[in-house]
């Protein structure tokens, strides 16, 4: 079958296995997932915890845990390159350059024992050895003051100098450093009070609304993702089960889990008797339910559910929802 | 409230000591400053607050878990630090703690079993091994783990998240406390997965009536365990605001509640993307060790006038039950 790669897709997932070696045997983290990332857009991409959402954003940068393993599929920039088959001097020019990440607990990324400035100059010199320390610096300051920092006290100092809210901010600028057209944000502003998460997320947005730099957002916390993201996947079980706009996924979600999931959030705002907890226990990773995963959880489940897994189908424009209601045919 | 407070803190203060050395004098800590506050019998109370605002500091404060440098707590109208040892005993087992994160609270080489049986035996709830199998089993069931054999012989490691904060849960209402004191209890757990233990809390406070304090920096959370009932803002040390949930959240009055309230993530598309930072002054949160003198959130306060800067603004009663510390209001 002929890839149908979308001409604006920077990053585009095809059947992507994702497996690790645990005690009580072969973990499925992420299960045949096909995921595009248009150019110039914020992409989040949300689940529980254990639905493999971090090591399918990592994977794309072809980092996994060392008892995991890519088992199959591909990961294609500009729908051209395979990026699992890079070798490995290419594979350290496109992680920082092309694409960059900011791990969870970034702010624990930086080394104790470096200031700043030396992290900055550290990065740079690492994937480009011409560039002058002077422009060096002068990028780093505006990057920094960017994210609304004083350069100047920033770049001299060390990491356990600074609040959590100011390390988070000094590693998104770091990861701005070699102008990367794709940046991967790993949970960064969960670990963060909400007036700093508040503050990091207006400044994410307003950097994208003027470099037009593309990002993929991955947390837990749906409302985070009404605030940044055009577009979001949601996960469950190493599964991909509903794709669209922001909109329409939190207004009108299509997917029983992205239903059950929204109602499941308590908020400051609307009704509290429309709040419920999420039906049935978690199924466990290793053996997880036959044909689509959350049937035994799903209150519209058909016999159908426990046979088939469900593919991906478009239900609307660019609306993907994996769901046997809406005529996803088996995979 | 015409009751009699279940439990009342008057103008309690905490200091820690901090740096100080053989030759250097130590500076103090304020981590909680003059908080009067009081928990009624069968009461859900929230207490609101960002890290580091002294939150669990009152907490351990209010469940004799740290005296405190100045003030007085009181249960039943007596004072806890006054207490002979059977009476602070006794009000050791009515006030219970769910801590945020249950893997730290159960002991990972005991199973469940040996986590609750201490316990059950200790306050005398069951006589022989026997019973005391039994009301942990029945313990187990009341918190949702069935068939609670299953569960019995497992260790901690063998748990998810949810399933060891339900064992810690149990192990607190074991005793029958009047007074259960819930700190950040769900906020390690997956936001889907928080309803599910809220609503359980609910259930078994509801059953027993106790009375509930849930300490929270999530105003979401803390709406939907409060429900209609109060709620309490901190700021560096200081309780704010105290008035009913929906009041706080609907006609905030102080400027520190507006500011927190604005900031809260909402989970819809529209209202999060128009909603505007608020009008602080400075985003950096004052230290601790020299906090600003007056009110301490003048310095980032939109609306601060010269008197905020001089003088500490108590909490009073602007409204019939809405008590609120701010000199502009």
């Amino acid at each position: 079958m002929p890839e149908r790669i979308p001409p604006e897709a920077i990053i585009s997932i095809r059947g992507l296995t994702v497996e690790f070696r645990v005690a009580r045997g072969i973990l499925t983290a992420v299960d045949n997932v096909d995921l595009d990332v248009y150019r110039g857009e914020v992409l989040g991409l949300a689940g529980e915890s254990g639905c493999g959402k971090s090591v399918l954003a990592h994977a794309i940068l072809k980092l996994v845990d060392p008892n995991g393993y890519i088992k199959s599929g591909k990961i294609l920039f500009r729908g051209k390159t395979d990026v699992l088959s890079l070798p490995q001097d290419e594979l350290r020019r496109f992680r920082w350059k092309n694409a960059a990440v900011v791990f969870q607990g970034a702010q624990n990324a930086l080394n104790p024992v470096m200031r700043t400035s030396e992290h900055f100059l550290d990065t740079f010199l690492s994937h480009d050895k011409e560039t002058g320390k002077e422009e060096i610096f002068s990028k780093s300051s505006n990057l920094i003051e960017e994210m609304r920092l004083d350069s100047s006290r920033v770049l001299r100092m060390f990491p356990h100098e600074m609040s959590g809210g100011m390390k988070q901010r000094t590693i998104s600028a770091l990861s701005l450093l070699l102008d990367p057209e794709f940046l991967i944000l790993d949970e960064p502003t969960s670990s963060l009070d909400v007036l700093t998460q508040k503050y990091i997320l207006k400044l994410l947005r307003g950097i994208h609304e003027e470099t037009g730099l593309t990002m993929l957002f991955i947390t837990h916390d749906l409302a985070t993702l009404a605030e940044i993201a055009e577009r979001i996947a949601i996960m469950y079980l190493g599964n991909m089960v509903e794709i669209g706009h922001v909109d329409e996924v939190f207004y009108e979600p299509k997917h029983p889990y992205t239903q059950v999931l929204l109602k499941a959030l308590p908020s400051i705002k609307g009704d509290i008797e429309d709040i419920r907890p999420l039906p049935g226990p978690v199924p466990d990773p290793i053996n997880p339910p036959s044909g689509c995963r959350f049937h035994p959880r799903c209150p519209h489940a058909m016999p159908l559910c426990q046979e088939t897994t469900p593919k991906l189908t478009r239900v609307e424009g660019r609306w993907l929802v994996a769901c046997h209601l809406y005529g996803g045919e088996a995979k | 409230m015409s009751k009699a407070p279940l439990l009342e803190l008057n103008s309690v203060s905490k200091l820690f000591e901090v740096g100080g050395g053989l030759f250097r004098k130590p500076s103090y800590i304020k981590a909680v400053e003059n908080v009067s506050l009081q928990v009624y019998e069968g009461e859900a109370f929230s207490l609101v607050g960002e890290s580091g605002c002294g939150k669990s500091t009152l907490g351990r404060i209010m469940l004799g878990l740290a005296e405190p440098t100045y003030g007085e707590v009181l249960y039943r109208g007596k004072s806890i630090w006054r207490m002979n040892r059977a009476e602070f005993a006794e009000f050791r087992r009515s006030a219970q703690i769910i801590h945020q994160d249950p893997y730290d609270a159960l002991n990972p080489m005991r199973t469940i079993y040996g986590s609750l049986a201490p316990a059950i035996r200790r306050h005398r709830i069951a006589r022989n091994s026997r019973e005391c199998r039994k009301v942990a089993s029945e313990l187990l069931e009341l918190v949702g783990l069935s068939p609670p054999e299953d569960f019995l012989g497992r260790y901690p490691s063998r748990l998810s998240g949810g399933q060891m904060q339900r064992v810690a849960i149990a192990r607190a209402i074991c005793v029958e406390p009047s007074f259960i004191l819930a700190d950040e209890a769900v906020s390690m757990l997956d936001a889907s997965l928080r309803i599910n233990i809220v609503d359980l809390l609910l259930s078994l406070k509801d059953k027993f009536s106790m009375a509930c304090l849930f300490i929270t920096h999530d105003f979401g959370i803390g709406r939907y365990f409060t429900r209609t009932g109060r709620a309490g803002v901190m700021y560096l040390g200081n309780v704010v605001e105290v008035a009913s949930i929906e009041e706080i959240l609907n006609q905030p009055i102080h400027p520190y509640t507006e500011v927190l309230i604005s900031v809260t993530p909402v989970p819809d598309p529209k209202l999060a993307k128009s909603s505007p930072l608020p009008p602080l002054r400075s985003l950096e949160i004052p230290s601790l060790i020299n906090p600003p003198p007056g009110c301490k959130f003048h310095t980032r306060c939109p609306y601060a006038e010269e008197m905020c800067a001089e003088k500490v603004p108590e909490l009073v009663e602007v409204k019939p039950d809405h008590f609120v510390a701010c000199h502009t209001k």
